[in-house]
Parts: C-alpha cells; sequence; structure tokens
C-alpha cells in the first residue's frame, strides 16, 4: 500500500486544490502535504531491504486481465533514489516559489502535485502500459505549467514541449502492444510486466538493421532519448527551460530529465541487449558530443538559465555515458549523477529564479559585482557552482568520476574527450560566476554600501541612465529563501562526502541488473 | 428458403423501436391538439427521454436473439443490441443539450424531438438490418429526419445551407447504395447479408458486377461516416447544423453506420479480394491524415471537431480493415468499443460548445475560449478533459480505445497502419491542444457568458465521468463489446 499511497495522494490533494480560491491556504496546503509526503517516502528508505536483488514493496492488482495488463508497482535500488528525489524536491520547490508564483496559485499547486503522482507513477511502474499511462500524463501538468505561469514565449515553449515529448512515446507505444504480443507467443499468456518482458528472446540480426529488436530499441530510444535530451534531440530543452517558471525548470531540470535515462537504464538497455551492444558505439559518440557540445553552447549564453540549461545537456551527457559503459562502475556512476544533477542544477535554476524574482533580468551582462550586494546568495551560488562543476568533496565528483572510470574500461577515446567536457563545465560555470559575482557593479546592481566608497563611474552613469523606477534594492536572502537552499546545499556535501549511504541501496540491483541481462558485460571493451 | 411464419414473440422484437416512434408523436401530437402552441420545453424534453428509456429498458428485458426474424430482415444480436444502447443514450445526451440551446430552443422542439426520435428509430432499424433493402429503409428513414433537423435551426443562413448541402449530397450518395444493392440483388439473386456474405468468396473471383456492387454500397456508407473522400460535407454541416444536432450526428451516424460496416466485414464482404482491401487501407491513411492536417489551420470549433472525427472515422476504418480480415473478434470489439468511447467524449466537447454558443454563430471561434479556463474553472477542466481524451491521452477512454485499436491492427498484422494511426494521433494532439492554450493561455478580449442549463451540464458531467470511469476499468466496457461481436464474427 506505501507505494500507492505515495503515488497517488498527491494526485488527490492536486484535485482537490482545484477547488480551493484561497492562494494562501492553497500554498499551505502544498507545502505541508509536499513535507509529509517526503516524511512518508522516507519511511521507504528505512524499509528498503538494499540487499535484496528483487523488487520491494510491490503490488500486483490486475487491470485489464485479457491483455494481461496490471496495476503492478514496485521500487529496486535503481528507482529508489529517484523516489526520494522527486518527493525531496517538491517541498523545496513549493517554497522556493512562494512568492514567484503570484498568480492562478492554487491552480499551480494542483498541477504541481499532479505532476509528481506523474513522475513518481512512472518511476515505480513495472507493468509497462501503466508506465506508459504516467509517462503521458506527465506532459498535461507540465504543458499547464510552461504555459500558463512562463515567460513571454511560453506558448510556443509549451506546444513545443508537449508535441516533441509525444514524437517520442508514439513509437514506444507501438513497440510495447507488439512486445505484448511477443509474449503471448513466447510466454503462452499474454502480459505487459516488464518482468515478462525481461524474459523474452526478441529477433535480432546483426546483418540487417531492421530487425525487429533495433526497430524497439529506437522506438524505445527516441522516447528516451528526447526526454534526457541526447544530442540532437536536445533543442526543446532550452526553450522549455527558459521560458518555465523557476519551479517548472526545477521540475523538469530536477526529475524529468531523470526519466530519460532511468528509461534507458531499465527499459531500453536490458530489454534489447544485443541492440543496445550494437548501437553502444553511437550512444557514446552522441553523449560525448553531448557533453562538449552543451558545455561550448553553454558558454557563450548571455542569459543565466538558459546556460545552465544547456549545462543540463552537457550534465545528462555524462549519465548517457555511464549507461552505454554498461559496467557496474559506469552504471552507478550514471545512476549517481542523476542525483546529484537534480540536487545541484535544482538549486541551480532556484538561485537563478531568487535573482530573477529581484531584478527581473537574467542577463549575465548586466550583473557584476553582486558579491558585494548580496553576499549570502554568493556564497550559495558558489557551492552549487561547485558542484556542477564536480570539484572533489561535492556529490559532482563521485558522480563523473565514476562514469569516467567506467568509460575508460569500455571507451578510452570516447572517456578522454568526455575529460575536456569537465574542464568546459569549470570553465562556464566559473566565468558566469566572475561575471556575476565580481568585477565593476553591473547595470542592475546598486552601488554597495558607501563605507565602501564611490563605485565606479560608468556603471552609475548607466544605473543612473535607467532612472529611479528601475532601481532594484537587492536585498540578500530572506530567511525563508536560506531554508530553501540549506537542504540542497548539506545534500551536496553530504553526496560528496559520503556516498556509500547512497550507493549502498544501489549496489545490489545494479549488479543483479549486470548479472542478469547478458548485454551488461565488459564486451565493449576491444 | 423457409420462414417461420410472423409470430407475437418476433413481432414484440419491434417493441423498442415502435416505443420510440410512440413517443416521437407525443409531443407534436400535443402540440397540435393545444393549437399549435409548443408544449413546455422541459415537457417535450422528458417525454422524449422517457420514451428513449422505456425503449433501452425494452431492449435489456428482451434481450440478444441470435437468428433473423422477420423472414431473414432484421436480427437483434447482441452487436444490435449494444448500438442500440449506444444510440439511445447518444439521443437523450442530444435531447438534453436540445432543452436550452440557442438553436434549437422555444417554438420547434416539439418537431425537433419527434424528428431525432424517427431519426434513432432509422438507426435502431439500421443497426439490426439483416437485409440490404432494410438497411436502405433504416439509412434514409435516418438521414430524411437529419435533413430537416439540420434546417430547423434557428440560425438563418448557414443551417439552411448546410441542410441543402447535405440533403444534395446524401440524396447522391443513397443512390450509389441503392445502385450497389441491386447489383448486389443482380449478381446474388438476394438481398440478405447473411447469404451473400456465404457467395462472396466465389463471387470476388468470378463477378465483377459484385466487386462494383460491394464498392458502391461501401461508398454509400463511407459517406455517412465521412471517410475521406466522400468527407468533404462534413466540417460545413457539423458547422451550420445546431449543436446538439451535430453532436448527434457526429456520434449516433457514426455509432451505427460503423455498425453497419462491422456486419458487413463480419460476412467478408471487404475480404478476400487484395485490391478492396488496399483500397480500405490507402482509404483508412488519408482518412486519418486529411482529417487532422485539415482540422490544424480551423478557427471555428465545430469545424475542429467535424474534421477530427473525420480523423477518428479513419482510426476506426482500421479497425474495421482488422475485423476484415479476422477470425477472433478483438478487432471488431475494439471498433464497438472505440465507437462508444468516442460517443462519450464528442457529446461532452460539442456539449460544452453548446452552452458557450450564441445566436448566429456567436461564440464558435476558439479564441472565444480564451480566458475561459479560469472563469469557468468547470467548464474548462470538462473541455480539457475532452478535449485530451480526443487527443488519446490516459488515463481517459480515448487513450483506451487507441490502444484496443491499435493493438488489434497490430495482431492483425497491420503494424504499419497502427504506426500510422498514432503518427496522426500527434497530429491531433496539436489542435486539442490550441483549445486548451486558447482556454488557459490567453487573456479573454470579450464577455463570454455560457448558458445557464442544468440538462446540457448533466450531460457534460455524465461524458467527464465516463470519461475517466471507462478509461480506467476500459474492461467493463470492453467486455460487453467483445461479447457483443462474438457471434457474428468467426462464425
Amino acid at each position: 500500500m506505501l507505494i500507492t499511497l505515495i503515488t497517488f495522494l498527491p494526485l488527490l490533494v492536486g484535485v482537490g486544490l482545484l477547488f480551493l480560491k484561497n492562494d494562501k491556504v492553497a500554498k499551505i496546503i502544498a507545502l505541508g502535504f509536499s513535507l509529509a509526503e517526503f516524511a512518508v517516502s522516507l519511511i521507504l528508505l528505512q524499509r528498503f531491504d538494499s540487499s535484496a536483488t528483487g523488487l520491494q514493496f510491490i503490488e500486483k492488482v490486475d487491470w485489464l486481465p485479457s491483455f494481461g495488463i496490471q496495476y503492478f508497482v514496485g521500487i529496486d535500488g535503481l528507482s529508489l533514489w529517484l523516489v526520494l528525489l522527486t518527493t525531496f524536491l517538491m517541498p523545496i520547490i513549493f517554497l522556493s516559489s512562494w512568492t514567484s508564483v503570484d498568480k492562478k496559485v492554487p491552480a499551480f499547486c494542483a498541477s504541481m502535485l499532479i505532476l509528481q503522482t506523474a513522475m513518481l507513477g512512472t518511476f515505480v511502474s513495472i507493468d509497462m502500459i501503466l508506465f506508459f499511462v504516467f509517462w503521458e500524463l506527465m506532459l498535461v501538468p507540465m504543458f499547464l505549467l510552461i504555459g500558463i505561469w512562463g515567460g513571454e514565449k511560453r506558448i510556443y515553449a509549451a506546444y513545443k514541449f508537449f508535441i516533441y515529448t509525444m514524437v517520442g512515446s508514439i513509437f514506444m507505444m507501438v513497440a510495447i502492444i507488439v512486445l505484448m504480443f511477443m509474449t503471448k507467443n513466447q510466454l503462452g499468456t499474454m502480459s505487459a510486466s516488464l518482468l515478462d518482458f525481461y524474459k523474452l528472446k526478441i529477433p535480432f540480426d546483426a546483418g540487417n538493421y531492421l530487425n525487429p529488436q533495433t526497430l524497439m530499441f529506437f522506438a524505445f530510444c527516441l522516447a528516451f532519448a528526447i526526454k534526457v535530451p541526447i544530442f540532437p534531440l536536445h533543442t526543446w530543452l532550452p526553450d522549455a527551460h527558459v521560458q518555465a517558471p523557476t519551479p517548472g525548470s526545477v521540475v523538469l531540470a530536477g526529475v524529468m530529465l531523470k526519466m530519460g535515462t532511468y528509461g534507458f537504464l531499465r527499459f531500453s538497455i536490458p530489454l534489447f541487449p544485443d541492440a543496445a551492444k550494437e548501437f553502444a558505439p553511437l550512444f557514446i559518440a552522441l553523449a560525448v558530443i553531448g557533453i562538449i557540445y552543451g558545455a561550448l553552447v553553454a558558454m557563450v549564453q548571455p542569459d543565466m538559465k538558459k546556460l545552465v540549461a544547456y549545462s543540463s545537456v552537457s550534465h545528462l551527457g555524462f549519465c548517457i555515458l555511464g549507461l552505454f559503459a554498461m559496467n557496474i562502475e559506469g552504471i552507478t556512476g550514471s545512476l549517481y549523477q542523476m542525483l546529484n544533477h537534480g540536487v545541484s542544477t535544482g538549486a541551480l535554476f532556484i538561485l537563478v529564479g531568487m535573482i530573477y524574482e529581484r531584478t527581473h533580468s537574467r542577463e549575465i551582462s548586466k550583473y557584476g559585482g553582486l558579491a558585494k550586494a548580496m553576499p549570502l546568495f554568493a556564497i550559495f551560488f558558489f557551492i552549487t557552482t561547485l558542484s556542477s562543476i564536480a570539484v572533489p568533496g561535492t556529490n559532482g565528483f563521485v558522480g563523473e568520476f565514476l562514469v569516467l572510470l567506467g568509460a575508460f574500461k569500455a571507451n578510452k577515446v570516447a572517456a578522454g574527450f568526455a575529460c575536456t567536457g569537465m574542464i568546459f563545465g569549470a570553465v562556464y560555470m566559473l566565468w558566469m560566476y566572475k561575471r556575476i559575482f565580481f568585477g565593476p557593479a553591473g547595470h542592475l546592481v546598486p552601488e554597495v554600501a558607501e563605507e565602501h566608497g564611490h563605485g565606479h563611474g560608468s556603471s552609475h552613469g548607466k544605473a543612473a541612465h535607467h532612472g529611479h523606477g528601475e532601481k532594484h534594492p537587492l536585498l540578500d536572502l530572506n530567511l525563508r529563501e536560506v531554508v530553501v537552499l540549506i537542504p540542497l546545499m548539506i545534500l551536496i556535501f553530504w553526496m560528496g562526502f559520503f556516498p556509500g549511504n547512497f550507493l549502498d541501496k544501489t549496489k545490489t540491483s545494479i549488479e543483479h541488473l549486470v548479472k542478469n541481462h547478458g548485454q551488461y558485460t565488459l564486451t565493449m571493451n576491444k | 428458403m423457409e420462414f417461420t411464419p410472423v409470430g407475437i414473440a418476433e413481432s414484440l422484437l419491434l417493441l423498442p423501436m415502435t416505443i420510440v416512434f410512440l413517443f416521437a408523436c407525443i409531443p407534436i401530437t400535443l402540440k397540435v391538439l393545444n393549437n399549435n402552441k409548443e408544449p413546455s420545453n422541459l415537457l417535450t424534453v422528458i417525454i422524449g427521454c422517457l420514451g428513449l428509456f422505456l425503449a433501452a429498458v425494452l431492449t435489456r428485458i428482451q434481450g440478444a436473439h441470435g437468428d433473423p426474424v422477420f423472414f431473414g430482415s432484421l436480427i437483434f444480436d447482441k452487436m444490435a443490441v449494444m448500438i442500440n444502447y449506444g444510440v439511445l443514450m447518444v439521443a437523450v445526451f442530444t435531447l438534453f443539450m436540445s432543452h436550452r440551446n440557442v438553436n434549437t430552443t422555444g417554438q420547434s422542439l416539439a418537431e425537433h424531438t419527434f424528428l431525432i426520435l424517427s431519426s434513432v428509430t432509422g438507426m435502431m432499424i439500421l443497426a439490426s438490418a439483416a437485409e440490404l433493402m432494410v438497411l436502405f429503409v433504416g439509412l434514409e428513414l435516418m438521414s430524411l429526419a437529419l435533413y430537416v433537423l439540420i434546417a430547423l435551426g434557428h440560425e438563418q443562413k448557414f443551417s439552411k445551407e448546410a441542410a441543402f448541402k447535405y440533403f444534395i449530397l446524401g440524396s447522391f450518395a443513397s443512390a450509389l447504395l441503392l445502385y450497389g444493392i441491386a447489383f448486389a440483388f443482380g449478381s446474388t439473386g438476394t438481398t440478405q447479408i447473411h447469404t451473400i456474405g456465404t457467395m462472396v468468396p466465389n463471387l470476388m473471383a468470378t463477378s465483377k458486377m459484385f466487386i462494383l456492387a460491394v464498392t458502391l454500397i461501401f461508398v454509400g456508407v463511407a459517406f455517412k461516416t465521412s471517410i475521406f473522400p466522400f468527407h468533404a460535407w462534413t466540417p460545413d454541416v457539423y458547422q451550420g447544423a445546431p449543436t446538439p444536432v451535430s453532436a448527434f450526428m457526429a456520434t449516433g451516424v457514426k455509432l451505427v453506420m460503423f455498425g453497419v460496416f462491422l456486419r458487413l466485414a463480419s460476412e467478408h464482404f471487404f475480404s478476400n479480394n487484395p485490391m478492396m482491401t488496399m483500397a480500405i487501407e490507402v482509404l483508412a491513411v488519408l482518412t486519418m491524415t486529411v482529417g487532422n492536417i485539415s482540422a490544424l489551420g480551423q478557427e471555428n470549433i465545430k469545424r475542429i471537431v467535424a474534421y477530427s472525427s473525420v480523423a477518428h472515422a479513419g482510426y476506426m476504418l482500421i479497425g474495421v480493415i482488422a475485423a476484415t480480415n479476422s477470425s477472433s473478434p478483438d478487432a471488431a470489439g475494439a471498433v464497438l468499443f472505440y465507437l462508444l468511447s468516442y460517443s462519450v467524449m464528442n457529446l461532452g466537447a460539442f456539449a460544452v460548445i453548446s452552452l458557450i454558443e450564441k445566436e448566429e454563430r456567436g461564440h464558435q471561434n476558439i479564441s472565444d475560449y480564451a480566458g475561459l479556463g479560469f472563469k469557468h474553472p468547470y467548464l474548462g477542466v470538462a473541455m480539457t478533459v475532452f478535449m485530451l481524451a480526443l487527443a488519446g491521452m490516459p488515463p481517459t477512454i480515448g487513450f483506451i480505445g487507441k490502444f484496443y485499436i491499435f493493438s488489434a491492427a497490430i495482431k492483425e498484422g497491420y503494424t504499419g497502419l497502427a504506426i500510422v494511426g498514432v503518427i496522426n494521433s500527434l497530429i491531433s494532439a496539436y489542435y486539442y491542444l490550441r483549445v486548451i492554450v486558447n482556454m488557459y493561455m490567453k487573456e479573454p478580449t470579450h464577455a463570454v457568458v455560457p448558458a445557464k442549463s442544468v440538462l446540457t451540464r448533466a450531460v457534460i458531467a455524465a461524458s467527464l465521468a465516463l470519461t475517466f470511469v471507462y478509461g480506467i476499468i476500459s474492461t467493463q466496457l470492453y467486455q460487453p463489446a467483445l461479447r457483443s461481436v462474438q457471434a457474428i464474427i468467426g462464425k
């Protein structure tokens, strides 16, 4: 019951919120509920048996018996942390959007909570049709979040997000149905359960790309690759991120992109081992291109949020690289990197949102010298930057190190190129940090208190030119904002110094996966 | 051939359609007796619904009878019963909507109700037709009532034009159908569908006249189900007709005419001829694609729904193709399920349109829906759900309907058609989303006040509930649908 409870309670509360009229009450209920939800999900963590190989907390009820479709949920080491990441980020999102979302608040909270159900549902579903239902359900609240609370070009971005994601999923749907009929032919009874799909022998022919396994592999991969997003299918991401409101970006980067990588890990690769092996070099190449391309494009972005969005393309490239390295280190690193990215990129989007709320501008060139005006903000931003560029001691280091370790075992050239991505990552993040926080005070940054002496004439002139109406006082973080950021900062260091606490839970599942699915062998290593 | 003489038991089977027709006459008789003064609108609707409800109860009591009656001209099998339930539900919802719709309420609602119920009688005959001439009679009864229904709208210009257009084209299609029936009779010597069915394998190989006959019959039915290239009337007529009538046509007519398709398909009318199967496949692809692509640029919401109904006919045609060459009832059951699910979503959408629209085609553009989502949250949520359901998003009935159709197609080896189908649902997502975008993401430019109609709201609520309930526990509807076609498929 626990999983069902965790999955569906947000939906119920969300639908209930739709009937509310009062903004404040809606916010309080949403925040309170999401905290409670997180607390309940901690029970999941506590009861989780890290030594068990199979699924845990299984619930199985017949749904559409004539097609062998069940309500079948359960979690293992692969999904446990993603579920917790979702429940952990949700209260943070609500608290961070306390003042930034000021219109249609009950509907906002409702969309967020319905989205939470959809996200949790995709992580816990073992039945593929059930998975697909949640996967598609996710589109609607996100579409509304971008389209209603987003920026200027929000409608365009919302369409683009929806259509792009749907392009991927429709072919997956066809592939799922084909697999269901295969279970009927091969196993006697029709089933949509992933565990039954794992047992299938899907015809594969290395000489001919039009064999069923390759086709279905790509049908699945298209859905997940768009979601991740893998280069060159990433173009929806910057639009969606830039236009989405801060909480939308956080949930998009923090959780939704992980569904793509999780899909590769759970479905694409284990279901179609031969095709995955055959095309691993392709995906490794795309991952490396993504890492470097994302970093280079991020470097030249004038808009902070766009920079962070492109950095996601780069970071997610590491996840894909680790998965297709197809060894324990790579997969472990990849899974860890998914969590890291959720925490640190989530934090970055929240930080960008905080400054945007004050100045209504995300243009890097309009800032400068912010460290003096907002010292607390500067500290938090710095920690997050360190995590994002994977400095030892932060979470990012552990993930990227493991991924590269796995990649070196699998493909030295690719790993070598991927390393340059790390360097570029440091370049664009630190450069942005320097431009925002140091140097002469920018357009939007007021002269800092008198005792620091009179500032720089030129920038002062420009600021004056804008008139007093546009002067923002630029107060440093308030208590609420600090409370929002503290858990993320703790997690950055905790995951950096004690990765064992997290990896213990995933170890058995990953080993089990590698052992039981032939493709996860070191045959890549030539 | 020997027939049992007509007995009381057989005659009783006609009771449901007789009841519908009798109740059709009550409001209009009241009107005549009362010096041509319209009885209360509510009374008219209640009488009409009572008749429909009684017919449903009688249908339930009588149950299904596998063998044809009346010298083999009518058959009251499970499929006919299922379709009858569907049609009766559609008719009740239509009357509910008509009660306060700007184009039907007031002075001629008694006539409107009479025509709707007459049309339903025709539909019930169609659903039970086991003989081509009876099929034609049912079709004409249904269509003639519809021609008048469209023209009866209070809107002055477009409803008349639509009625005229539908009448001319519809008569032409009926003539082709009749021509086809004549050829079928000429080449087989009978008009019994089942008897012809047993001769099909032989005739398809030897008789060009029979192929022509089947083609013409197909065209006649395809016209009513708006299958490409016989779909061109659909947007104009749906737009011009009073919204409840559009809803009735989009759902009721599709329901029975696809029932006819299934019956003909189950008698192998379209099989044993690869050319014909391929032609229907091509038509299915074109119907979906043309319907969806045409809908993309439309501004009038009724035209959008009309083109979307063309596209949905294409999805269902995939199911019909799968059923044609299959010995299992899965595909036919999927089509039947899809028909019912499509009816539910579409009625809901039309009910919202019916509430919003104003006299003389006012407030029918999607720009009129701007800001509706927040100003009228219940309507907004309902319309959003119907649009998403039509687009095939889970967990609604629209998703599960598509799932059944496409899985049946894949099962019968039409994976290509299924892929075209899913690509089409992607295209369709765009214009369904446009409605949602207008409702939630645009600022209203002028005040739009929905009509105060409890009955129409009841239709919306019921459709909404059915959309979710059968989306989640679809087995409860799929199994009966499957059972109802089991008797005719694979015998």
